[in-house]
């Protein structure tokens, strides 16, 4: 029950990032619809510890490294890794769509495990969400909100295409339209 | 000519079991193989041109038909022999793939071909149950038909089949008569003779095998090949003239070894057995040699294909088409009935099947206890049909099949069936495609449509579901592996690689094994393929961090970091942080326990890079495992030394732009007071009055460092922490461009806090002069005490645009800011300023001192000092007493001169404290800069030089102070002035005198000690007099004399006053500290006023036209100290001065009247009018024309005051007694006085007539006498009129309305003639007289 929001510039670089969980009770039905076709797959990392696996068998031959062995990343930093990977594969996916389809919002395009990746195209950056549960609606609307909130930081005129968002009042508006919609 | 993928072909054929007599398989033993089929081996796919009749009758001829033989054993009796557990394939896959070099690039190529032969014998599909059987025997067999009889009966015994859902009775079955020519020579006759009896016996299905012609030994090939090969090409027969036998034992050994073909024999070395321990498959041990095909000539390799041939073409392919056409006709019926089932009851009525057996006795529908449906099930029956017609090529029928089976099984909850149904239907859909067909060109395939592939695809992702549903999550599932693996070799084939990466990671299941790991791989090369360049190129990192994982997992390690390094390439480009660390950090980490340390060390410095969107302290860590990995990198100085070039930080830690080189222990003269400097300079050489020569500047240049030898300077670097973690530099120094006589300082230790900038100084010293110019080039250190970093400091210059060359190729000038020239030691003067408080108080005197210190190596001298503040910082002179008899005061604004500072010379190295005192002269923030210049005493020619100071001083405002001047009206000039000091500050005040200096007036000194604390206010009063008998020149002749010159345009520069150089002032106890006060701040307010009313005039020629004090001026001076909040008495009482300046009591006159009226003159007779070019010039000139004409010298004040007296009256009553003495007369005294200290006044008093308007309460007065009065008062002379009043009752009268018109001029000298100047009328004001009789 989270959810990542990423704004890819046209360079493919993360203008903007942000995670955060959801504010509604996960609706049974969507949620158990969502993952029928993967009912036992656990999720990327629970299955054993970190994903690029370092607690692997040879993990272990350096004997006094420690750190090595994978307690040096904490959980958050974790998935953020992982959330990052899926948003950026998901770009190709994103890009695939994007020809064929004339509506801005693709929905439910890309996936992996329980994540599903929808996506947003305004003008030439792309709003990609990664959630958990089915909420067609419910995203639609805070992909519109988020669209406007980033048109009001595109009338900067400071602002190009590929600058980083950092601005906070962006980031309160996102969280405030995600508790809303989400 | 295009069919369908080989492995696909191969794997999916049909299998041929092999039952021969013991001596067979002597025969073969001969030739290095165990057995007919693994004689076979080599040619069982080289059946060429095969063709096939599909279920609607036509012909197809297909390219090639391979068929599989295997042991009758490993079909029948003991099945675990042709395919290896699940367990042992994973295994296998590993060892083999682990074996190989990932860039041998094979790990694909095994595992496919391990999968698709470890296909285990399995109810749910019937590829791997047996088509056909042959039987073999040789001639050497005693009782050949004997034998062959028992063989028969062997194979149709239902008990010595072990799994019950097979039907290993319904076969084709194949006879073979094997004649060994090397054990009963080459009389064919014998064989022809058991032939005939065999086909007599058992039917057309029978053939004769010659093998072992080689009669005689054969020299055994050098090098027989015994590697493993994953897919090989599958060999010819040989020609009689290419007989060879290295070649053939090749052929053989290749096949033997080649894990498509021949995969149990890999498995069996693997599970250890003995009996085959000597075949060549375990991919870590060495092997023996072994010759193949020793007796084998070229005609028995064609013999052998031929056979094959037979067996396929002539009796294999006709039989399978004829059980086709005969379940077909079954099928259709219980189709019928199935479909029946929708509008009738119950199945077993509808069971229309051919043998109908009794309920009970033999079930017929799914054994859902055990798993599987019988043999004699309808449903079973038609999985062989679509698995035949499969085998046969005929996609379609088959699909048909297996779509229909796969609904029955669904509905019988036969999730396994169902499961294979699904895939082979989607399978069969796929190589439905016209490229497959044999009879279509090899050209480029036409894809599917989208809606075909989206189809396509969901059978596979249901059937691959369907095994991961029915099984742990961590295991894997190789059914699933392996019909991804046949579906992505069709999609290769044909060229399809929409969402193929998606189906083989799905496909590869969650578990950790290396075949999924190998499918992952496989996903990540087949995103980037098809379609544009560069698409998939992101889905294809993702999936390599995927497969790398699985990889780590199972442990191969090696593949791991390939397929790490192929992603981080990716991710390398695109700031996606997070994700790039991870896999940076895998990467090291890996490095780091293979040993390679230098890797290790590179990795984790990538991650050392600015971001700033981490958790805070994340990056300590990786700082941790680097210093880690370096310290075993340290240890192996060989590898040390090759990458130390390598090992870059990814952000730089300094800051070049920030770095600075600052000579010692001098404030800066740059930066945005530069031109105040600069300004301060010009001052100094402006006015130069020094010994020896004028030096050319006195600033340091800004542009070029020069410091003497030994002569230490700072290098300033601006470090910065990168990372969220503290980090520890060590042994921080800079380097030069050369190392020779520089002693350079490095600092031990910095920890620097995350993110923390810091500014860090090195100090630098030259040793000797050799060199004329030393550069900063880099700065090194040890980066979190083990790596050592250096860092270029070399900083370009401007961007020269001059040339084309230069715009084209950008081009730098060379920057100089960090290039220090070293000249031979000169004099040098350190100086600093000390004891000044940084907060002042408006006219506080604060005392401090000027330290000097000589850190040349000569003697100097002539010490004087300029500073930007007039008179703010003077010489402390020693406390005696001036004497009161000097009572001049000089009185020309002084401009800023260099002024002697101090006398004495001072040696090399010794140091002098010099007390000064500092002056605040107005509020606001000051920045006191000052130049200390010194020369050699000993030697006039040497230049001077400078030491700059600089000081910052805020000063706030403490007294305000307001006055205000009244006439006492006892004696013409005197007047009293009233005070009023208002404390603005919040310190308590004592005001301890109050002084005025003038040069005119007389001032009675008032000595209070009044408190005033915050807000307080205190009113003065102070008497006032003129002191006539001074000597100053009122009309100030000379000033006005050259303000006229000015006006009547004569250049400024030409203009200049003969100025009095002191004025003598009627105070005469002023010591003369004080007096040195009073002058700074009458400067600085004499320069603000003259500035404000004659703004043309360039304030640097002020002190060439006006006096510093104008002879009528006044200035009060209020004394005040600062009570100290503490009452303790070491402190130093703080003093000061507060000041008014420029009161004036009598009232002004012009002093340019007769300057003015001689332009005028000039203007009217027009002949000095001057042209000008510029509008601009002759409106300053105007303007200055008014300035000076107009402004504050022309202004005339009226300098008469009339008071009215009645000496009779007492109160303002007059009591007379009317009836007794009559009509009063009443004498009136108007007293007019002249304040004007210079000009005489003419005057004239009208007195008025009685009116008759008046009304009845206060009657006019009577005036008698002369009622005109007239006449000339002398300059601060007063005239006493005195007039009467005719009162004949008792009254109120009124004594105003009388006119007084006064007239300022003066006598000209000459002729006595009055020159009027101006004039001034009023009446008097009502003055109520009230006459009281008695």
């Amino acid at each position: 029950m989270s959810f990542y929001l990423a704004i890819v510039s046209p360079l493919d670089s993360p203008l903007f990032e942000l995670s955060f969980p959801s504010a509604k009770p996960p609706p049974g039905s969507s949620s158990a619809s969502s993952t029928s076709s993967f009912p036992s797959w656990s999720t990327f990392t629970a299955a054993n510890g970190s994903d690029l696996g370092a607690d692997g068998p040879g993990a272990k031959v350096g004997g006094s490294m420690g750190l090595l062995s994978g307690e040096s990343k904490t959980g958050p930093e974790r998935d953020r890794a992982m959330c990052q990977m899926i948003a950026h594969k998901s770009l190709d996916s994103v890009e695939e769509m994007m020809d064929g389809t004339g509506s801005l919002y693709l929905k439910n395009i890309d996936r992996h495990n329980e994540w599903i990746v929808s996506a947003f195209i305004a003008t030439n950056v792309k709003f990609i969400l990664l959630h958990d549960i089915k909420n067609d609606d419910g995203i639609r609307l805070f992909f519109l909100d988020v669209w406007e909130s980033y048109v009001k930081i595109l009338l900067n005129p400071f602002h190009t295409v590929n600058t980083p968002i950092r601005n906070p009042v962006f980031e309160s508006k996102i969280r405030a339209s995600a508790k809303r919609n989400l | 000519m295009p069919s369908p993928p080989l492995s696909i072909v191969q794997s999916l054929s049909p299998r041929i079991a092999v039952l021969t007599s013991q001596d067979v398989v002597q025969s073969c033993e001969a030739n290095g193989c165990r057995g007919l089929e693994e004689l076979l081996r080599p040619w069982e796919g080289g059946t060429e041109r095969v063709s096939i009749l599909s279920t609607t009758l036509s012909p197809t001829i297909h390219p090639t038909f391979p068929v599989r033989f295997v042991s009758f054993e490993s079909v029948y009796t003991n099945p675990a022999l042709s395919a290896p557990g699940p367990d042992v394939t994973v295994d296998l896959i590993s060892s083999f793939v682990g074996a190989k070099k990932p860039d041998e690039e094979q790990h694909y190529a095994i595992t496919r071909s391990l999968l698709l032969s470890s296909r285990p014998l399995a109810s749910h599909e019937t590829f791997n149950h047996p088509v056909g059987i042959l039987f073999a025997v040789s001639t050497v067999t005693p009782d050949p038909l004997g034998t062959l009889n028992k063989l028969h009966a062997q194979s149709s015994s239902s008990a010595i089949q072990n799994v019950p859902w097979m039907d290993g009775s319904t076969v084709l079955r194949f006879y073979v008569v094997v004649h060994d020519v090397n054990t009963m020579g080459d009389d064919m006759a014998p064989a022809h003779e058991l032939l005939a009896n065999v086909k007599k016996a058992y039917g057309p299905h029978s053939t004769l095998l010659v093998i072992n012609s080689q009669i005689e030994h054969r020299e055994p090939p050098m090098s027989p090949d015994v590697a493993t090969h994953p897919s090989i090409p599958l060999p010819r027969p040989f020609t009689p003239e290419q007989s060879n036998p290295s070649a053939l034992s090749q052929v053989y050994a290749s096949a033997l070894s080649s894990l498509t073909l021949s995969p149990m024999a890999a498995a069996s070395a693997s599970l250890g057995e003995s009996a085959v321990s000597d075949t060549p498959f375990s991919p870590s041990r060495p092997v023996r040699r072994k010759l193949y095909g020793a007796k084998l000539t070229a005609e028995d390799t064609q013999r052998l294909a031929a056979l094959v041939r037979e067996l396929v073409v002539q009796s294999l392919v006709p039989w399978m088409e004829a059980r086709v056409r005969e379940w077909n006709e079954v099928y259709h019926a219980n189709r019928r009935g199935i479909t029946g089932r929708l509008f009738g009851a119950g199945r077993k009525f509808f069971g229309s099947r051919p043998n109908s057996p009794a309920p009970g006795t033999t079930p017929t529908g799914y054994n859902t206890v055990k798993g599987y449906y019988p043999t004699s099930a309808v449903e079973a029956l038609s999985r062989r049909l679509a698995d035949f017609s499969f085998m046969l090529r005929d996609y379609k029928f088959a699909g048909s099949v297996y779509d229909s089976l796969r609904k029955d099984f669904a509905q019988d909850r036969a999730w396994r069936y169902a499961a294979g149904a699904t895939e082979m239907y989607g399978l069969c859909l796929l190589l439905s495609h016209p490229f497959f067909l044999p009879s279509s060109p090899p050209t480029k395939p036409v894809s599917f449509t989208n809606l075909q592939h989206t189809e396509i695809t969901s059978w596979l992702e249901q059937a691959v579901t369907a095994y991961h549903q029915h099984s742990p999550i961590t295991q894997i599932q190789l059914d699933a592996l392996r019909i991804t693996v046949l579906y992505y070799e069709a999609w290769k084939a044909i060229g399809e690689w929409r969402s193929v990466g998606y189906c083989l990671v799905k496909g590869s299941g969650e578990s950790d094994e290396v075949p999924s790991a190998v499918m992952i791989e496989e996903a990540a090369a087949a995103d980037v393929k098809g379609g544009k360049s560069q698409k998939g190129k992101r889905r294809r990192a993702f999936h390599l961090v995927l497969a790398a994982r699985r990889f780590e997992t199972a442990g191969l390690k090696t593949y791991s970091r390939r397929c790490l390094e192929r992603a981080s390439q990716i991710y390398r480009d695109s700031p996606w942080t997070s994700a790039q660390d991870r896999i940076e950090y895998s990467l090291g980490r890996q490095a780091y326990t293979l040993g390679e340390s230098d890797v290790a060390v590179e990795h984790f410095l990538r991650l050392l890079r600015r971001e700033d969107t981490g958790v805070p302290g994340s990056q300590a860590g990786p700082l941790q495992d680097m210093a880690q990995a370096y310290e075993q990198l340290a240890s192996r100085p060989d590898l040390l030394a090759e990458s130390s070039e390598k090992l870059q930080l990814p952000t730089p830690i300094f800051d070049i732009q920030k770095t600075r080189i600052v000579p010692s222990a001098e404030a800066s003269t740059s930066g945005s007071t530069r031109e105040r400097w600069v300004e301060l300079e010009s001052q100094a050489l402006n006015t130069w009055d020094r010994k020896g020569k004028r030096p050319m500047t006195l600033l340091p240049d800004e542009k070029r460092i020069v410091v003497g030898v030994d002569e230490t300077f700072q290098v300033e670097l601006s470090a910065t922490n990168p990372l969220n973690a503290p980090l520890i530099l060590k042994d921080v120094t800079v380097a030069f461009d050369t190392t020779e006589n520089i002693n350079i300082e490095s600092i031990p230790e910095i920890t620097l806090d995350p993110y923390e900038t810091r500014t860090i100084s090195i100090s630098v010293t030259p040793l000797s002069a050799s060199l004329s110019t030393i550069k900063l080039s880099n700065v090194t250190f040890l980066f979190h005490e083990f790596l050592p970093c250096t860092q270029s400091l070399i900083r370009k210059g401007k961007r020269l645009h001059a040339t084309k060359a230069q715009r084209i190729n950008p081009t730098y000038a060379e920057d100089q800011s960090l290039t220090v020239s070293i000249t031979p030691s000169q004099a040098g003067l350190y100086v600093e300023l000390k004891g000044i408080p940084e907060m002042l108080y408006e006219g506080e005197e604060a005392e401090g001192k000027v330290r000097l210190k000589n850190r040349g190596k000569l003697k100097i001298g002539n010490l004087g000092m300029i500073w930007n503040e007039y008179g703010s910082i003077r010489r402390k002179v020693d406390t005696k007493h001036q004497d009161t008899s000097d009572t001049n005061i000089p009185n020309i604004i002084q401009s800023n001169t260099i002024q002697p500072f101090y006398d004495e010379d001072i040696p090399p190295g010794e140091g002098r404290e010099i007390p000064i005192i500092f002056t605040a002269t107005k509020t606001g923030p000051i920045d006191l800069l000052g130049l200390i210049l010194f020369s050699n005493p000993d030697d006039d020619t040497t230049t001077t030089s400078a030491t700059s100071v600089y000081h910052h001083v805020v000063v706030r405002p403490l007294l305000r102070l307001n006055a205000q001047i009244r006439s006492t009206g006892v004696e013409v000039q005197e007047y009293m002035i009233v005070l009023e000091t208002t404390n603005q500050s919040s310190e308590v005040v004592r005001i301890d005198s109050i002084d005025g200096i003038s040069p005119a007036w007389v001032i009675d000194t008032s000595q209070s000690c009044e408190t005033l604390h915050p807000n307080q206010a205190l009113r003065s009063l102070l008497s006032i007099k003129y002191d006539s008998s001074h000597q100053h020149d009122l009309r100030q002749t000379n000033v006005i004399e050259a303000l006229g010159n000015l006006v009547k345009g004569q250049p400024i520069e030409e203009v200049s006053t003969s100025l009095q150089s002191d004025i003598s002032i009627s105070n005469k106890s002023l010591t003369s500290d004080r007096l040195q006060s009073y002058l700074v701040h009458r400067r600085s307010n004499r320069l603000e006023d003259l500035s404000a009313h004659f703004p043309t005039i360039p304030p640097t020629y002020f002190n060439r036209l006006f006096q510093l004090v104008e002879p009528l001026h006044l200035d009060l001076v209020v004394n005040y100290s600062i009570v100290p909040s503490t009452s303790s008495t070491e402190v130093q009482p703080r003093k000061g001065f507060a000041y008014i300046h420029t009161l004036n009591p009598s009232p002004s006159f012009s002093l340019v009247k007769t300057l003015r009226e001689e332009i005028n003159q000039l203007i009217i007779s027009g002949n000095k009018s001057q042209r000008t070019m510029y509008e601009e010039t002759s409106r300053l000139r105007r303007l200055l024309m008014t300035s000076v004409l107009d402004g504050i010298l022309s202004k005339e004040d009226d300098p008469v005051k009339v008071k009215v007296r009645v000496p009779d009256a007492n109160r303002g009553k007059v009591i007379h007694d009317f009836k007794k003495n009559g009509p009063k007369k009443l004498p009136i005294i108007f007293e007019i006085s002249n304040q004007s200290p210079l000009l005489p006044v003419r005057y004239v008093l009208n007195l008025p007539q009685p009116s008759s308007l008046n009304n009845d309460d206060i009657s006019t007065p009577q005036y008698i006498g002369s009622l005109v009065r007239k006449g000339t008062i002398v300059p601060n002379g007063k005239e006493i009129v005195k007039v009467d009043i005719w009162i004949c009752e008792p009254c109120l009268t009124s004594l105003g309305g009388w006119e007084l018109r006064t007239e300022l001029g003066e006598l000209q000298q000459e002729d006595g003639q009055w020159i009027a100047r101006r004039s001034w009328s009023r009446v008097g004001d009502e003055q109520v007289l009230e006459i009281k009789g008695l």
